[in-house]
């Protein structure tokens, strides 16, 4: 009688990796939806190509270092990567644009720190800034949202899945169209412009980029994204701590600066339902292996990247701040999760650890 | 905590004294308040002390009513968790016969694993937390499992000392599941026998349960006092969880850890070593309970590095201790050797004085002499004492070495003379120390048969199967903690795993 040697527990083992990176691609399925509803086939195009891109880099890195590709790829973390990168690149970027920043994620960012569970910082923030950097232009110009109602409005044939394909692999733009015509400001980077103006926000509302209570079409892929990340609480992929500190550090900073002045600042929610915050909240701060892992360095990490990006919106020189902010705080996570540690069963309350 | 499907005794729980006797005699500055009655399974598919719960009920109580008297507390908490309503049940029935419902009563817990630990049954009934390397006396509070309580009963009200037990017999590959009250010693393979063999493809053979049990080697063991349960698992209860991926840092170990710690931290230090820094994170507050393994999506073997990083820590606590001990034991020699030197150099002083003061005195009477008797016979005294003084110088030196000679250990080692008495003495109280320090592992495993734990074939046949333990998983895991040592320091690896498996079993 063989049988396997091992320690307890004997229990089968309740949780896998590759399943819980399943789980959040499914969850990215409501907000890819709205995304490709509102801003056309490139979004899925751009998944697809960074799939690729990110699967092959991680089984190269992978032989490279001399160990076995396939555990390393049928983790799922690097299709995790590649889909979150190309969720926040604009719609009809470049092809190879999305190769560099995907080798820089997968590569530089993570194998180079010793592959999954050990990048400090994360891989598809890390990816996509080094884009914005290095083409601050290309990747900041979206398309405006429900781009294909606009297009009609001047009578013009919309943007075609074949449209965009060829866009993304040649950069040539279908005939008629210009890249003023096709490109817009994200409504973050109008409020920008606007306030810089000395407009007030009841002027700025005028614009047809402003929606309900957010940007326009951005407000509805903000709540497509909540209802993925509210599944992955369901799931208990996640937990509550990191979404909702996040989202309250920022409304509460948002909120009192809206108080002071409703005219210089615009109404919270639009801080919420503009640009990344909701993905950011759900999907990316939440990266187990660049977060803080204990529950009170969790919120305290979570609520200050709220903050952060707040910071970086009103008074910093790039529209939108989730990725600087996911990736200042990943910088502090090792001394937050050194000074938030638990008491533990049995040490009394005011018994301080000496570490 | 987590909780576990399957089928759902409190005793093997790593918590500082385990016998009754020593909890029952918390001291006199202690005065307790409470008496909590663990009445939770420890673990799943265990049903013994349900069983227990069931048909012995007003033996438990009459136990609690012995045990309330002799420490003199003022109430008794008996926990039960919720899926068991007929134990629950039956106990307030005997409470009510008994008449003691004032001061006994019985209070249902959910029922999550692990709620059987000693520690974690009185946060849960009382509130209180028994301190770190604490006992539950400093809490005012005294935990007895509901075997020894009818035990109690037994002992006390009939004269019938502890020679049975209930063991439950299940797992997927056991025909039969049943309890069974069985002698202490009774052997594995006929309980095993008496449930109609093994069924389909038998993965694990486990005595205790699937989250704390150890695996035994074969089912001819006996059944101590404290075996619960024999779990025989299929491979579907049990997979072979697969190599270990790395840690992905996703915190639902310290969600489930029900000491609070932080087990990735912790595995991080004991993979990496740094036992200093494993015990910066409170490592000897670990139970061992196999939450954090259980829920891991990586499928880190992580009870298997706390336990090596236990066992090193331990290790290196008692090679820090020999170390002392041998340093302390050198000085200490060196300190007589200098001693007997000084005493030595002070005599021979002394009797040069003496010889000194003797020559003196006899070259004064030669002076003497001559002024009265003239040159010849001034010459001859001279040669006289000059004679004399050789002679006794000789004596003296003879019998200085007579003297040191029985002292002087090297002396006497080098000259081949048989050792003398004081050499002897030094030899027998060198004796115990050194074979105290050497035989480390054989007492500690000599502790938990003392404490009623597996003895003869189940433990002596589980080091060894701990002793292929690392191998086999390295071969199977890759990236595995360094449990295995080199074939050099293979009796120091041996003794280890002794301890590891003392571990298991407390």
């Amino acid at each position: 009688m063989t049988m396997t040697i091992i320690s307890s527990p004997h229990s089968a083992r309740v949780n896998r990796v590759d399943q819980v990176m399943v789980q959040v691609c499914l969850a990215l399925i409501p907000g890819t939806a709205a995304l490709v509803w509102f801003f056309g086939w490139g979004v899925l195009i751009n998944m697809a190509l960074a799939t690729v891109f990110a699967v092959t880099a991680e089984a190269l890195v992978m032989k490279l270092r001399g160990r076995p590709a396939l555990p390393a790829i049928s983790d799922y973390s690097a299709v995790v990567t590649a889909l979150l990168f190309a969720l926040t690149i604009p719609p009809t970027l470049p092809w190879w644009m999305t190769l560099l920043g995907i080798l820089f994620a997968i590569v530089i960012v993570k194998q180079l720190y010793g592959g999954i569970g050990y990048n400090p910082f994360n891989p598809a923030m890390a990816g996509y800034v080094f884009l914005l950097i290095s083409y601050p232009v290309a990747t900041t110009s979206w398309l405006p949202p429900d781009v294909s109602a606009l297009l009609e409005a001047r009578d013009l044939s919309t943007l075609s899945f074949l449209d965009s394909v060829r866009l993304i692999f040649t950069g040539a733009l279908p005939e008629g169209l210009t890249w003023d015509a096709v490109s817009a400001a994200t409504p973050l980077d109008e409020l920008r412009t606007m306030l810089d103006q000395g407009k007030t926000i009841d002027m700025i509302r005028e614009s047809p980029l402003w929606g309900l209570f957010g940007g326009r079409g951005w407000e509805w892929v903000g709540a497509s994204f909540l209802l993925g990340g509210l599944y992955l609480l369901w799931r208990r992929v996640i937990t509550w701590h990191i979404p909702v500190a996040f989202l309250g550090g920022l409304l509460a900073v948002a909120a009192a600066f809206w108080l002071v002045d409703p005219q210089g600042y615009p109404f919270p929610t639009f801080h919420l339902f503009s640009g990344g915050a909701i993905l950011g909240a759900f999907f990316i701060a939440t990266d187990p292996v660049s977060a803080c892992t204990t529950r009170r360095g969790q919120l305290i990490y979570a609520a200050l990247i709220g903050v952060t990006i707040f910071v970086i919106r009103t008074w910093g020189g790039y529209p939108d701040a989730v990725a600087f902010a996911v990736l200042l705080l990943n910088i502090a996570v090792p001394m937050i999760d050194q000074y938030s540690q638990p008491r533990v069963f049995g040490h009394g309350r005011g018994e301080r650890k000496k570490a | 905590m987590v909780r576990i499907d399957g089928p759902s005794c409190p005793h093997r729980w790593p918590s500082a004294p385990s016998r009754s006797a020593v909890a029952l005699n918390p001291g006199k500055d202690q005065p307790i308040e409470t008496l909590v009655i663990n009445g939770a399974e420890c673990e799943p598919y265990i049903t013994c002390d349900d069983l227990l719960m069931r048909e012995q009920a007003s033996d438990i109580i009459d136990g609690v009513r012995i045990m309330l008297h002799v420490i003199a507390a003022k109430k008794a908490v008996i926990g039960v968790e919720d899926n068991k309503p007929e134990a629950a049940q039956a106990l307030r029935a005997a409470i009510e016969s008994a008449a003691v419902g004032d001061r006994v009563e019985v209070a249902v817990i959910p029922t999550l694993y692990p709620s059987g630990g000693e520690k974690q049954l009185i946060r849960i009934l009382t509130g209180k937390e028994v301190p770190s390397h604490g006992i539950p006396a400093q809490v005012g509070i005294v935990c007895q499992n509901v075997g020894t309580t009818a035990a109690v009963a037994d002992a006390v009200l009939h004269g019938r000392p502890l020679i049975e037990r209930l063991v439950t017999v299940t797992g997927r590959a056991v025909a039969e599941p049943r309890n069974y009250r069985v002698p202490i010693g009774a052997l594995g393979e006929t309980l095993i026998a008496a449930s109609g063999g093994y069924r389909g493809e038998i993965a694990k053979l486990v005595s205790g349960g699937p989250m704390m049990g150890f695996r035994l080697e074969t089912d001819a063991v006996p059944i101590t006092k404290a075996t619960n349960c024999l779990l025989a698992l299929t491979t579907d209860e049990s997979p072979d969880p697969g190599p270990a991926l790395p840690c992905i840092r996703c915190g639902r170990c310290a969600e489930v850890c029900p000491a609070n710690l932080l087990p990735q931290q912790l595995y991080w230090h004991a993979r990496a070593k740094e036992l200093d820094k494993v015990q910066d994170f409170n490592l000897f507050d670990c139970i061992e309970c196999g939450c954090c393994a259980h829920v891991c999506p990586s499928h880190i073997p992580l009870v298997q590095y706390y336990r090596f990083a236990k066992t090193e820590s331990w290790a290196r606590e008692q090679e820090k201790r020999a170390a002392d001990h041998a340093r302390e034991r050198h000085a200490a020699r060196e300190a007589r050797l200098e001693r007997q030197e000084r005493e030595r150099k002070a005599k021979l002083r002394k009797k040069k004085e003496a010889v000194a003061g003797g020559a003196a005195a006899s070259a004064k009477a030669g002076k003497a002499g001559r002024s009265a008797q003239g040159a010849d016979a001034d010459k001859q005294a001279a040669i006289e004492a000059a004679r004399r003084r050789a002679a006794e110088k000789k004596a003296t030196v003879a019998k200085t070495e007579q003297a040191a000679q029985p002292q002087g250990s090297d002396t006497a080692a080098a000259s081949g003379l048989p050792p003398v008495d004081e050499r002897k003495g030094a030899v027998l109280a060198d004796d115990p120390a050194a074979s105290r320090a050497g035989s480390g592992a054989g007492q500690q495993r000599a502790e938990p048969q003392g404490a009623g734990q597996p003895v003869a074939e189940g433990s002596a046949a589980e080091p060894s199967a701990a002793g292929e333990k690392p191998a086999a998983e390295q071969a199977a895991v890759g990236e595995e903690p360094a449990v295995e040592r080199p074939a050099a320091e293979k009796p120091a690896a041996d003794r280890h795993l002794a301890r590891r498996e003392t571990a298991v079993q407390e």
